[in-house]
C-alpha cells in the first residue's frame, strides 16, 4: 500500500510570485520527510509509505507535513495550500485540486497559512466512488479533452473511465486512459524524483540598479529563503555562506563579481536568524559602482546537532534562581547558543580581533601568561559542556599553568604597556617612585627573571623585581624595578598592574 | 518615596497619624495590626523589593544589609561610580560573579579601560572560558554592544564602562535591562552622581587609607536614603598576608566630590 501526498501551493491572484522557483524550494523543504519528492504539474507529490513510522503514524506526519508548508508558503508570501492523501499521486493531485481554494486575504496569510486538506481515502469503495465523482478538470490529460468529452455526456472521472477503452484510446490518445489508470492504481506511475544539488549556488538579476547595501538586502533575502529550504532538505546547517554580487561596471583589473564570506558560529538553518546576520554584514559592505546581480553560494553543510528538550522550561532567570550546581544540559546549551548568537553579533559589527577571549599560559610573565583570542573560536569549542565543570574558587585544575607561581600575587587589571614611574629626587640616594603620590612598597621583591629563550619580537626577555605597593589614591599596585638600571637616568620603576 | 508610604498608612489605616520621619519600626508596628492580605499589601521602606525581582547577592554581608533586596538587583542598571579606574571593581564584584558562573552564566565586560589578567580572575574564581572582553573604544560602540548584551537572552553580567554618556541613553539600557536576568553593572566617574540617572542603584566605590580596604556608599537605592560609607574589609585571594594589619576602627574617607550633608536620594534621583 503507497501512500502520496499531494502539496497544491495557492498564489494570490495579485501577487507575481515564481511559481515554479516556489515548487522548487516545496520540494527541497519536503526532501526532508521521505527521500521521494517529485514534482507533478504544479503541485509537488511525496510518497510517504516508509516515513510514516518514523514520525509517528500516518495522521501525524500529514499534520506535521501539512501545516510545515503552509508555513513555509506563508513565509514566501503565498496565500494558502491545498493538500490530500491517497494511494496514487494523480489521485491525491486531483482530490487537492477538487477541493476549494482556501478564500484568504492575502494580507492575513503571514500570521495564518490557510490549510485546506482533505482526509486520506483508502482504497475500499468509498475511497474509490470519491474519485470517481471528481469533474473532468481535476485531472490534466483529461481536462484537455473536456470540451468534447461533456458533450458526449461525460460530467466526472467515472462517466470517461466507463467509455469503452479501445474507443477513447482511438479518438484521444493513449494518455488519457493512462492517465486514469494510474490514478485509479492499476497501472504504476513513473517520476523523475526531485534531486538535492550537492552545492547551492543561486544568482538573481535585480530588477533594478542598486547603489546601496539595504537595497541589497531584500533580494538576498529571497536567496537565503531558497537556502534553508535547500538545507531543511539536508537536514543540516551551513556555516559559511559566500554572497556575490556583480557591478555594473568595474575598474580595470578589477573583476565585476565581488564576494564576501559570512561565517556562522554554529550551523544555522533558521532563515530569520541568517536574515539578522546578513543585515549585520550589509553594513560593513561599501558598493563601489551600482549592483546588477546578485548571487549566493554554499558549498559546505554541517549536521545539525539533534539536542533533546529539557523536560521543564527554563530560562535565564531560573537559572538565575536556582540553587548551585543544578543547570540542566539543556539549559545550559541553551544559554551557550543565545551567548554564541551575541558574540556573532558583535563580532560581525567590530570585528572578531575585539571580541576576545584570554588564554592561560604556562610563563611567569605576566603580559606572556595570557594570550587573548576571538572569542567566537574557543566557545564553540566549549559548547556542551555542562555548566557545573567549573573549578573551585583558588584551586586552578590542571589546565592553568601558574601553579608554580601560585604563590605570588597577581594584579587583577593589567597594564599592557608597563607606565614609567618618576622618582622622588628629594630622597636621593633612596629610589622613591611617585605614583599619585609616594609609593610604599608592602611586599617584595619577588624576582622573575624569564623568557632569555624566547625569541619572540613581542615577547622580550624580562629580568625584574616585583613589589607590591600602596598609593595612597590609586590603592594597591603591583611594580617592578627593573634589575638592569638603564644608564641613561630614566627611571627603572614601572607600574605593571592594579589589584582592583 | 515618602508620599508613597504616606498614602499605604491612609489608605490602609487611618487611625494611624501619617507619621513625618517614616522608620521601619512604625512600619512593622503598622503591619501587626492589620489583617494578612493587607499587611502583605504594605510596601516597607526598609525592606526587600516587593516587586520579587531576581537578586544576586553580594557577598560580603556587610553591603547585602543596605541594598534593597539584599543584593545586586537583576533586571536593572547598577551604577557605580569611581574617581578613577583600576579600583577595586573586581574586588566588590568577585563574589557575586563567582555565584552567577557557577549558575552557568558568563562574565562580559564592555569597554574596559584596562585588560583584565585571566589568571588572577581565574584564582579568584572566574575561569577564563567565561570571560569575555569587548573592547568597544567609541561610546556608541559600547552602548551598542550593551544592548545587544542586554537583549541576547542569556544569563550574564554585563560590566560596561561608560565614562561619557547621555543620560537619554543610559534610559534606554535600563528599559534594555528589564529583559536581561543578570546584574548590569555601569561604571561612570563620580562626576556623573551630579546627574540625574534611570538606574534604580547607584553606589560610590572608593578606597580607604592603606591597606585601602573598600568604602562604598550608596548614592540612590529603592528605600530611605543611607549617608554612610560601608567598609568592606575584603582582598584579593593570596593578597592578605602581604597587607599591614588594619589599624581598626576604620574610619571612613569624606569624601569630597559629593556633599554629604544632602540626603543621598536627592543626589541620585
Amino acid at each position: 500500500m503507497w501512500h502520496w501526498i499531494a502539496l497544491l501551493p495557492t498564489s494570490a491572484p495579485d501577487t507575481a510570485a515564481d511559481l515554479p522557483a516556489l515548487l522548487q524550494q516545496l520540494g527541497w523543504w519536503s526532501l526532508q520527510f521521505t527521500p521521494r519528492v517529485a514534482l507533478l504539474e504544479d503541485a509537488v507529490v511525496l510518497e510517504v509509505a516508509a516515513s510514516e513510522r518514523l514520525f509517528g503514524g500516518a495522521d501525524a506526519l500529514r499534520g506535521r507535513i501539512s501545516q510545515g508548508a503552509a508555513q513555509h508558503l506563508a513565509e514566501r508570501g503565498l496565500v494558502g495550500l491545498r493538500w490530500a492523501h491517497a494511494p496514487t499521486a494523480l489521485a491525491a493531485l486531483a482530490l487537492a485540486r477538487q477541493h476549494p481554494n482556501p478564500n484568504v486575504h492575502p494580507r492575513d496569510s503571514s500570521d495564518s497559512p490557510a490549510v485546506s486538506g482533505l482526509a486520506v481515502f483508502g482504497p475500499d469503495a468509498a475511497g474509490a466512488c470519491r474519485l470517481a465523482g471528481l469533474p473532468l478538470s481535476t485531472l490534466s490529460a483529461v481536462a484537455r479533452h473536456a470540451p468534447t468529452l461533456a458533450r458526449l455526456g461525460c460530467q466526472t472521472l467515472a462517466d470517461v473511465r466507463a467509455l469503452p477503452r479501445a474507443g477513447l484510446s482511438r479518438r484521444f490518445g493513449a494518455d488519457v486512459l493512462q492517465a486514469l489508470d494510474q490514478a485509479w492504481g492499476q497501472r504504476a506511475e513513473a517520476f523523475a524524483w526531485l534531486q538535492l544539488p550537492p552545492t547551492f549556488d543561486a544568482c538573481t538579476e535585480l530588477p533594478a540598479r542598486t547603489e546601496t547595501t539595504a537595497g541589497l538586502g531584500a533580494a538576498f533575502e529571497q536567496l537565503l529563503q531558497a537556502l534553508c529550504a535547500w538545507l531543511s532538505g539536508h537536514q543540516a546547517g551551513t556555516q559559511e555562506i559566500e554572497l556575490r554580487w556583480c557591478h555594473e561596471w568595474a575598474r580595470r583589473g578589477e573583476a565585476r563579481w565581488q564576494t564576501w564570506p559570512m561565517r556562522l558560529a554554529s550551523p544555522v538553518q533558521d532563515v530569520r536568524r541568517l536574515v539578522s546576520l546578513l543585515k549585520e554584514h550589509l553594513q560593513r559592505i561599501t558598493l563601489a559602482s551600482p549592483v546588477t546581480d546578485i548571487g549566493l553560494r554554499v558549498s559546505t553543510i554541517a549536521p545539525m546537532s539533534g539536542d533533546s528538550a529539557d523536560l521543564f522550561a527554563s530560562g535565564p532567570s531560573s537559572a538565575l534562581a536556582a540553587a548551585d550546581g543544578l543547570i540542566t544540559p539543556a539549559a545550559w546549551r541553551d544559554q551557550h547558543d543565545a551567548l554564541l548568537r551575541l558574540i556573532e553579533r558583535l563580532e560581525i559589527r567590530l570585528g572578531p580581533e575585539r571580541v576576545q577571549q584570554a588564554e592561560c599560559c604556562a610563563d611567569h610573565r605576566l603580559l606572556q601568561a595570557q594570550r587573548w583570542r576571538p572569542a567566537v573560536q574557543s566557545l564553540v569549542a566549549t559548547r556542551g559542556q555542562p555548566g557545573g565543570r567549573v573549578p573551585a574558587p583558588g584551586m586552578p585544575p590542571l589546565a592553568t599553568p601558574d601553579r608554580a607561581n601560585h604563590d605570588a600575587p597577581q594584579p587583577c587589571w593589567l597594564l599592557t604597556e608597563p607606565l614609567p614611574l618618576a622618582m622622588d629626587t628629594r630622597s636621593a640616594p633612596r629610589e622613591q617612585p611617585l605614583y599619585q603620590g609616594p609609593l610604599q612598597l608592602l611586599a617584595g621583591p619577588h624576582r622573575v627573571e624569564a623568557g632569555w629563550w624566547d625569541d619572540r619580537e613581542a615577547a622580550p626577555a624580562e629580568a625584574r623585581d616585583h613589589y607590591l605597593a600602596s598609593s595612597p589614591k590609586a590603592g594597591l599596585l603591583w611594580v617592578y624595578r627593573t634589575r638592569h638600571v638603564p644608564a641613561d637616568g630614566r627611571s627603572p620603576w614601572f607600574l605593571q598592574g592594579f589589584f582592583a | 518615596m515618602m508620599l508613597y508610604i504616606h498614602t499605604v498608612f491612609e489608605m490602609t489605616s487611618p487611625l494611624v497619624p501619617p507619621p513625618r520621619s517614616a522608620s521601619t519600626g512604625a512600619a512593622a508596628a503598622v503591619c501587626a495590626g492589620l489583617p494578612a492580605h493587607l499587611a502583605q499589601a504594605v510596601w516597607s521602606g526598609h525592606g526587600g523589593r516587593s516587586d520579587g525581582g531576581l537578586v544576586l547577592s553580594s557577598g560580603h554581608a556587610a553591603l547585602d544589609a543596605e541594598l534593597p533586596g539584599g543584593g545586586w538587583p537583576g533586571q536593572a542598571l547598577t551604577e557605580v561610580l569611581q574617581a578613577q579606574v583600576g579600583m577595586a571593581e573586581w574586588r566588590l564584584l568577585m563574589p557575586a560573579l563567582r555565584a552567577l558562573v557557577q549558575r552557568g552564566g558568563h562574565v562580559l565586560l564592555i569597554g574596559a579601560p584596562l585588560r583584565p589578567q585571566a589568571s588572577a580572575l581565574w584564582r579568584e574564581g572566574l575561569p577564563p572560558e567565561r570571560l569575555v572582553y569587548v573592547e568597544a573604544r567609541t561610546p556608541t560602540e559600547r552602548l551598542w554592544a550593551t544592548e545587544q548584551a542586554l537583549k541576547a537572552g542569556c544569563l550574564s553580567a554585563v560590566l560596561v564602562w561608560l565614562p561619557n554618556v547621555r543620560p537619554e541613553a543610559l534610559r534606554r539600557l535600563q528599559a534594555c535591562a528589564t529583559h536581561h536576568a543578570g546584574p548590569v553593572f555601569v561604571f561612570r566617574p563620580v562626576q556623573a552622581a551630579l546627574e540625574p540617572s534611570p538606574a534604580p542603584l547607584r553606589l560610590h566605590l572608593g578606597l580607604g587609607p592603606c591597606p585601602h580596604p573598600m568604602q562604598v556608599r550608596v548614592l540612590k537605592r529603592r528605600g530611605p536614603a543611607h549617608a554612610q560609607a560601608v567598609v568592606l574589609p575584603h582582598w584579593p585571594a593570596g593578597l592578605g598576608a602581604l597587607l599591614p594589619s588594619p589599624s581598626l576602627p576604620l574610619a571612613p574617607e569624606v569624601d569630597r566630590h559629593v556633599a554629604l550633608d544632602r540626603p543621598a536620594a536627592h543626589i541620585g534621583a
